[in-house]
């Protein structure tokens, strides 16, 4: 054989889940899950808000950590979920009123897929004060 | 003495013990706590590894088609029945590791190639089925190599 085509392997059960799809909040919660009964490394990442036609959707590439951190105090940025385990982090809007709309996203690698699930922070207007 | 010092003092007395009491109980207090809950619409991403093929004939093109890869996109805890209008799920950024193509492709289904598809859910659907194929081409033959690849899927709360 001159070409060899890696099969993928198959059926490694990875998931990733997320709420709430929307931050309405300056302050409060997002919660990771992890569904499966494979221990699951998550890391979080902000991407700013650009126009696709008339749809609002995440930016192409993620902020610097240098960036994420001048918007959003959320930690840790970096964990692992254990098998069914969910993790709430409390998350501050640091700037609400000069803080642009964007997408915090928890990104889980997967062997064929980079799966990714993200809130979105429609900007000051839609801000209402939080609670964690 | 009179009585009447003796019985302030008494007083005095009873009401020291009195007071003293909670001072020696030393009541302990704890509390249990609960991790929060996150009440709101959850996504949920659970993929299907594919495999990848060549063309035998010109080996310019490295593809998955026959053997898609699949994800099942779950929106929990709507409220109510409504339609879950606004969220969406990308595939974008096809990536082969082990060769450098000229064209990166993903599709959803039977549809055309692109570099980034959108599918959005069904009206009233909670939960979003969908087979993707990669492409890759390249202008020249692919050298001799294992190559495999990736695809970036993303749920979220489009804006419009």
């Amino acid at each position: 054989m001159l070409l060899g085509v890696a099969l993928l392997p198959a059926g490694a059960a990875r998931a990733l889940s997320m709420a709430p799809l929307t931050l309405d909040t300056t302050t409060g919660y997002i919660q990771t899950a992890n569904p499966t009964q494979r221990s699951l490394k998550v890391t979080l990442e902000v991407r700013l808000q650009i126009m696709d036609g008339d749809m609002a959707v995440p930016a192409a590439k993620p902020l610097s950590e240098e960036d994420f951190l001048k918007l959003i105090r959320i930690r840790p940025r970096s964990f692992t979920l254990a098998p069914g385990q969910k993790r709430s982090l409390p998350y501050k809007i640091l700037d609400p009123e000069a803080t642009p709309p964007l997408f915090l996203c928890s990104v889980a690698n997967h062997s064929f897929y980079r799966l990714r699930v993200c809130s979105r922070w429609a900007g000051p207007s839609s801000a209402k004060a939080g609670r964690p | 003495m009179s009585r009447a010092p003796l019985a302030g003092r008494l007083a005095l007395v009873v009401a020291g013990l009195c007071l003293g009491a909670p001072a020696q109980a030393q009541l302990s207090e704890t509390q249990i706590r609960y991790d929060p809950v996150v009440l709101a619409t959850t996504c949920e991403l659970t993929p299907r590894d594919g495999a990848l093929n060549y063309d035998q004939n010109t080996r310019r093109t490295i593809s998955s088609e026959g053997t898609p890869g699949a994800v099942r996109a779950t929106l929990s805890g709507l409220v109510g029945t409504g339609t879950p209008s606004g969220p969406v799920v990308t595939f974008e950024n096809p990536t082969l590791i082990g060769g450098s193509p000229a064209v990166s492709e993903v599709r959803v289904g039977q549809g055309s190639y692109s570099q980034r598809q959108m599918v959005a859910f069904d009206r009233g659907a909670n939960t979003l089925d969908v087979e993707t194929d990669v492409r890759f081409q390249s202008v020249a033959a692919f050298p001799d190599g294992t190559y495999s690849a990736t695809v970036d899927v993303m749920c979220f709360q489009a804006g419009f």
